[in-house]
């Protein structure tokens, strides 16, 4: 550390009650736009939750107006085959998915996802389903449902008040429909908060309401070796439906959902703030701190410190404050996010909020440190002289 | 047989019709008007006048803090008015001692942090530089005190370090302002001592800007000024018996 950088450090954390109450404000700061931030990228990430659950394919063929997983523009039964007839295709497979009511064994109507995946191979079913549970969709009227709703959402209240965690063997009805859940699946925190019940697709169109069309999504595997990108290229091309891959599909759900409600702009306020408030606490103790040393500052110009020195050891002393504010409380909003994980929050903190954060810091640390500088710079050294 | 040659003193300072204005137009202020000047090396100038004189500027234009705004300037055949900003900064590092009226230690920093800073500002290691200013504190008696912060000091002690971090680089020209007037009469007059001790090495140069009329007589040259000019320059003994 060259002389002068020690110099600054030591004339930062030699004021006790000025320090902390820096690295205190850029704590909270810090705190609030990683933890905002981390919240908001667990919401997103949960948007695309279904599509990325969904096993076995590797392309989502849909209505080219589908904007989301929940946007439900269904194709005619013959997309199917259109499908199957591109070359590079090894299988093709239809996905029903909609909202229907469903009726618990309390009498509740509740809404549910029903979607319905191929009779015969059972692919597009949940990556957290066991075998066992997959294949006891062959039985009559079978449902899985999702194994962390049994006690919430699909709770079954009893005549005494209490309530009972909806179990295997439990018979519901859909859409005036009877079914009966015969296994569970383990599904990844979702965005959209209606349970997901899966069952097979010939049994969900009996529990739909008939429709012209009533095939959701053409499920697609590629032939081995196959380019998924060009075989995309070819279905849209020869079929003027959309193809997705699961990460692009996922990827458009999540642009719609932050495009087309409130989420974006509210954690971004609330990050802004965050932000802001840092910024100014920074900067207001950072003045106040070169004010109060002022006198000293002009000692040192004037004993040959020259100004971009001594704009460099404000900079270290900004650095140092901030690397440090920043730190902690992005180690608190860590922290917070393990703590409140168990209560479902959505949270995650990825490497870029971290390093777009610690950027948006330091850069309103050396805002503030540079309103300072500028006092600094116009500082006559000559007034030292002056008492 | 001819008389062996006497040879003055060299020039520590030479100054020729150095002038220096603030502001313009109607607000503008004549702070010097010509000042002739020289002052030898190895003696004690002290400079007396009334508050508003000009003392102040000209110790600021003799130290390359100011520029003047007209006339000529040596300081150890240098002129620190011709150079750039920042090459004059470090001739004020490398060349110039200051002992300010108030101090203006870190608050900090221990008293041998501060009397380290010249050294600090010049790229010298911590450790050695601190070491240097420790050395520098004992030989003012303040070998105790190194570990001290300013505020823990008393005012006498407070000018005792702003003195040592003054000559802890071992400047040619050393600036004083009121270098006395926080001392009591004893601990003023080793700091005198001090000062004429520094001064009477050969190269160096000390200019004491003071009111203490204790000290006058301890000054090789005595600068009287009044209203931006010089109005006497005398031998200290002649000055005070008129």
């Amino acid at each position: 550390m060259q002389p002068l950088d020690r110099l600054a450090y030591r004339m930062l954390i030699g004021d006790r009650l000025k320090y902390l109450s820096l690295v205190a404000g850029l704590v909270f700061a810090s705190l609030l736009v990683v933890q905002q931030a981390s919240i908001f990228t667990g919401y997103a990430d949960r948007t695309g939750s279904w599509i990325l659950d969904s096993d076995g394919h590797d392309l989502w063929v849909m209505d080219p107006q589908v904007d989301m997983s929940e946007d439900s523009k269904p194709l005619l039964q013959t997309a199917l085959s259109r499908v199957r007839s591109i070359d590079g295709v090894a299988w093709a497979i239809p996905l029903y998915k909609n909202y229907l009511k469903a009726r618990l064994p309390d009498g509740r109507l509740i809404t549910v996802r029903v979607v319905g995946i191929d009779d015969a191979s059972l692919a597009g079913g949940p990556r957290g389903a066991s075998r066992e549970a997959l294949a006891s969709l062959r039985r009559d009227q079978a449902v899985l449902v999702n194994d962390a709703q049994l006690a919430t959402i699909l709770a079954v209240r009893q005549p005494d008040g209490a309530s009972r965690p909806l179990a295997i063997g439990d018979a519901i009805s859909i859409n005036e429909h009877s079914a009966v859940v015969t296994g569970t699946f383990t599904a990844t925190p979702d965005f959209f908060w209606d349970p997901v019940i899966y069952t097979t697709y010939s049994r969900a169109l009996t529990m739909a309401p008939p429709e012209r069309r009533s095939t959701t999504f053409v499920l697609v595997k590629a032939r081995p070796g196959a380019d998924i990108a060009a075989l995309a290229a070819r279905i849209e091309e020869g079929t003027g439906f959309a193809a997705l891959t699961t990460e692009e599909f996922a990827a458009r759900t999540r642009t719609y959902v932050l495009a087309q409600t409130g989420i974006l702009i509210n954690f971004g306020i609330t990050i802004a703030l965050g932000f802001v408030i840092g910024a100014l606490v920074a900067a207001q103790t950072l003045y106040s701190f070169v004010l109060e040393n002022q006198r000293a500052l002009a000692a040192l110009k004037a004993m040959g410190v020259r100004n971009a020195r001594i704009a460099r050891m404000v900079v270290v002393q900004v650095l140092v404050v901030g690397v440090l504010g920043y730190g902690i409380g992005a180690g608190l909003a860590s922290l917070s996010g393990v703590l409140l994980g168990g209560a479902g929050l959505a949270f995650r903190v990825s490497w870029t909020t971290l390093v777009l954060g610690l950027c948006a810091i330091l850069a309103s640390c050396l805002f503030a440190g540079l309103l300072s500088v500028r006092r600094v710079m116009r500082l006559d050294p000559a007034s030292v002289f002056k008492t | 047989m001819s008389a062996p040659a006497i040879h003055p003193p060299p020039l520590a300072i030479r100054c020729t019709g150095v002038t220096k204005h603030y502001g313009s137009g109607d607000t503008r202020v004549a702070a010097l008007r010509g000042i002739d000047l020289a002052i030898d090396e190895g003696h004690l100038t002290m400079l007396v006048g009334p508050s508003g004189c000009g003392k102040t500027t000209l110790i600021s234009i003799l130290s390359g803090i100011l520029a003047p705004s007209a006339g000529e300037l040596s300081v150890f055949g240098t002129d620190p008015a011709r150079m750039a900003d920042g090459a004059r900064a470090e001739w004020r590092a490398a060349t110039v001692g200051f002992v300010f009226q108030q101090f203006n230690l870190l608050p900090t920093l221990t008293a041998a942090e501060n009397a380290a800073v010249p050294l600090l500002i010049r790229g010298v290691p911590w450790h050695q530089a601190v070491e240097r200013g420790r050395a520098r504190l004992a030989e003012f008696g303040l070998g105790d005190r190194c570990a001290s912060l300013p505020r823990e000091l008393s005012g006498g002690q407070q000018q005792r370090v702003a003195i040592a971090r003054a000559l802890v680089h071992e400047p040619r020209l050393l600036v004083c302002d009121e270098p006395t007037s926080a001392l009591d009469h004893e601990t003023g007059e080793r700091v005198i001592d001090v000062l004429r001790s520094t001064a009477l090495r050969p190269g160096r140069s000390v200019i004491v800007v003071t009111h203490d009329q204790r000290i006058l007589r301890y000054a090789d040259s005595l600068l009287r000024m009044d209203d931006g000019r010089i109005i006497s320059e005398s031998e200290p003994s002649s000055d005070m018996h008129a």
